[in-house]
């Protein structure tokens, strides 16, 4: 299997297709990590230093200013890296006639398959560390803040959940490219399925709450009505490998984050006195946002587990006379 | 291992894909260090026989024996030790022709590959041409080096799918040419899979004709034709087979 490996990550590397998306992975997320630091830097001068206590280095990779913050950027973009590392692993051997014979040499199915799928999570991992390290030191070198062990173990938090996350689509293109013939085709199904989650079913889920849970009277609704309609949406939102990256992902790396839910908001402006609004304007602690994050990170393992075993099973079970 | 020895040997191997039988009962004895030809038309079962024989598709019945062992339970076992050059071999062409063996070698597991892929490149003759990518290659060269990563794992036993077909006259005679040589000088037993008869009667030491999944006949051209009362030409023989064949099947 090591051989399987040490080609894909070869190919990987060397392939135009990931230098294109990488260069343009990493000019937005610079662009983004600039005017962050750009933003950080005048909140400081401005004096909201307790504001930002503990979390002044995570808004580099969060801060939404002028430009997207990595972890949206990640949660739209990062499947495309995914996809582009798997949406031809198997068909485009099959195509040139290179399958029939690694087959033939004495070694198992299963290597191939998880060769290929594990090469890819490296790739991806490797590209995920240098994003991140360079986006610090820009933070550290444009912003001039540093970070604290707490936001550290955060971001290594945030490191691993965005693996998983792309490790889902790229499980998704190893299986689009076994049981597609077309390369082609598999390239466009990967795409269509990418658009449908990462843009259209937020978007879906908000229309489907307000049609599940209409408005009285739509200019002030009910306590009772925004509950209802964030619970629809939650549950699109959990369905769905992006809005769970999404949730955990804020959850990670804004300690103030505890669930930002309309009607949350409410019942804390308009229900809960003001003591308690203070005693809540604290951040939590790493480990309360864990828990906090725990759910949506079990869902979305397991959604990278399943078609990572659907690649697998699809993949051992083909007869070789089709391959 | 003797001289007689078989190396290959089926009992009743069938394979059905849904309803339709592909290989249907087919005893063959395959002996050590002979050049097997396997003949038959597009779509006889060839191919599909070649494959259950390495373990890389299951018999729906039957059994065969590879080298002493069953190729369903010790698939790994049979592919070390047997190559398969398939009908349209396929390389990475973005590639050199060195950097393809090398994954097959690595994929093999082998040891000391320097030494045996310059051995095996000087075999094929494609020692001057293996820093070349193999996207740059004609047909005949691809072809040999096909040969050369079938040969570079040091096999008892080959199987080749078609060899010759898009060839030219000169590569379809050096490939001819190796094939012949290799029984002799490492040893090899091989079974040529080919519709082209007037090839297969120049290399090979015995033929199976092959119709519809069924083996219509067995032996050395000699043997088959005398039982035919015809004359010692393999497509003289062939036609004979075949046309009883098809007549029973219309039938």
């Amino acid at each position: 299997m090591r051989a399987i490996i040490r080609k894909e990550l070869a190919d990987h590397f060397s392939s135009t297709r990931f230098l294109i998306i990488i260069s343009l992975i990493c000019m937005i997320s610079f662009l983004g990590a600039h005017l962050a630091s750009q933003g950080i830097k005048e909140a400081l001068s401005a004096g909201s230093h307790e504001l930002m206590e503990g979390r002044a280095f995570l808004l580099v990779f969060t801060a939404t200013g002028a430009f997207f913050p990595l972890t949206v950027f990640l949660a739209l973009f990062g499947p495309l890296l995914g996809l582009v590392l798997g949406f031809d692993a198997i068909n485009r051997e099959r195509a040139q006639g290179t399958l029939s014979k690694i087959l033939s040499q004495p070694i198992y199915r299963d290597e191939v398959i998880l060769g290929k799928y594990l090469a890819g999570l490296i790739t991806v991992a490797i590209t995920l560390s240098a994003l991140m390290i360079l986006l610090g030191a820009l933070g550290l070198i444009g912003a001039g803040v540093t970070p604290t062990p707490e936001e550290l173990l955060r971001l290594l938090a945030f490191w691993i959940l965005s693996l998983i996350y792309i490790g889902f689509w790229l499980g998704l293109a190893i299986v689009f490219s076994i049981i597609f013939r077309s390369v082609a085709t598999s390239a466009l199904a990967s795409a269509a399925l990418w658009i449908l989650v990462a843009f259209f079913l937020p978007v879906l889920g908000q229309a489907l709450a307000q049609v599940l849970t209409p408005a009285a009277d739509s200019q002030r609704p009910t306590y009772q009505e925004l509950a209802d309609r964030d619970l629809v949406n939650q549950l699109v939102a959990k369905v769905s490998p992006t809005g769970l990256y999404n949730q955990a992902s804020q959850t990670l790396l804004d300690p103030t984050n505890r669930g930002s839910s309309e009607a949350f908001q409410m019942a804390v402006s308009s229900r809960v006195n003001r003591i308690l609004l203070n005693h809540f304007r604290g951040g939590l602690s790493f480990g309360q946002s864990l828990a906090l994050m725990t759910p949506e990170l079990l869902i979305l393992a397991g959604f990278t587990l399943a078609t990572f075993i659907a690649a697998y099973l699809a993949f051992v079970r083909q007869e070789v006379r089709s391959i | 291992m003797t001289n007689t020895e078989n190396v290959v040997e089926t009992n009743n191997l069938t394979k059905r894909y849904g309803r339709e039988t592909v290989v249907s009962g087919l005893n063959l004895l395959v002996r050590a260090r002979e050049i097997f030809g396997f003949l038959g038309p597009n779509g006889a079962g060839k191919t599909t026989t070649l494959l259950m024989l390495l373990g890389l598709s299951e018999p729906s019945s039957g059994e065969a024996r590879v080298l002493g062992l069953d190729p369903v339970k010790e698939p790994l076992k049979v592919k070390s030790q047997v190559g398969y050059l398939p009908e349209n071999m396929g390389f990475y062409g973005d590639l050199t022709a060195q950097e393809n063996l090398e994954y097959v070698a690595e994929l093999n597991r082998l040891t000391h590959v320097q030494e045996i892929m310059a051995e095996t490149l000087k075999l094929v003759g494609l020692w001057e041409a293996r820093d070349r990518l193999v996207g740059t290659y004609s047909r005949g060269m691809r072809q040999r080096l096909g040969l050369a990563e079938v040969l570079i794992k040091k096999p008892k036993l080959i199987f080749l799918d078609e060899p010759t077909l898009g060839l030219d006259p000169e590569g379809i005679a050096t490939m001819l040419d190796l094939i012949e040589r290799l029984p002799r000088e490492k040893g090899l037993t091989i079974i040529l899979s080919s519709h082209l008869l007037h090839l297969v009667a120049r290399v090979a030491h015995r033929v199976a004709i092959l119709n519809r999944g069924h083996l219509l006949a067995l032996g050395s051209i000699e043997e088959l034709a005398q039982e035919a009362g015809l004359e010692p030409n393999l497509e003289e023989v062939y036609r004979r087979y075949f046309r009883a064949d098809s007549q029973e099947g219309l039938t």
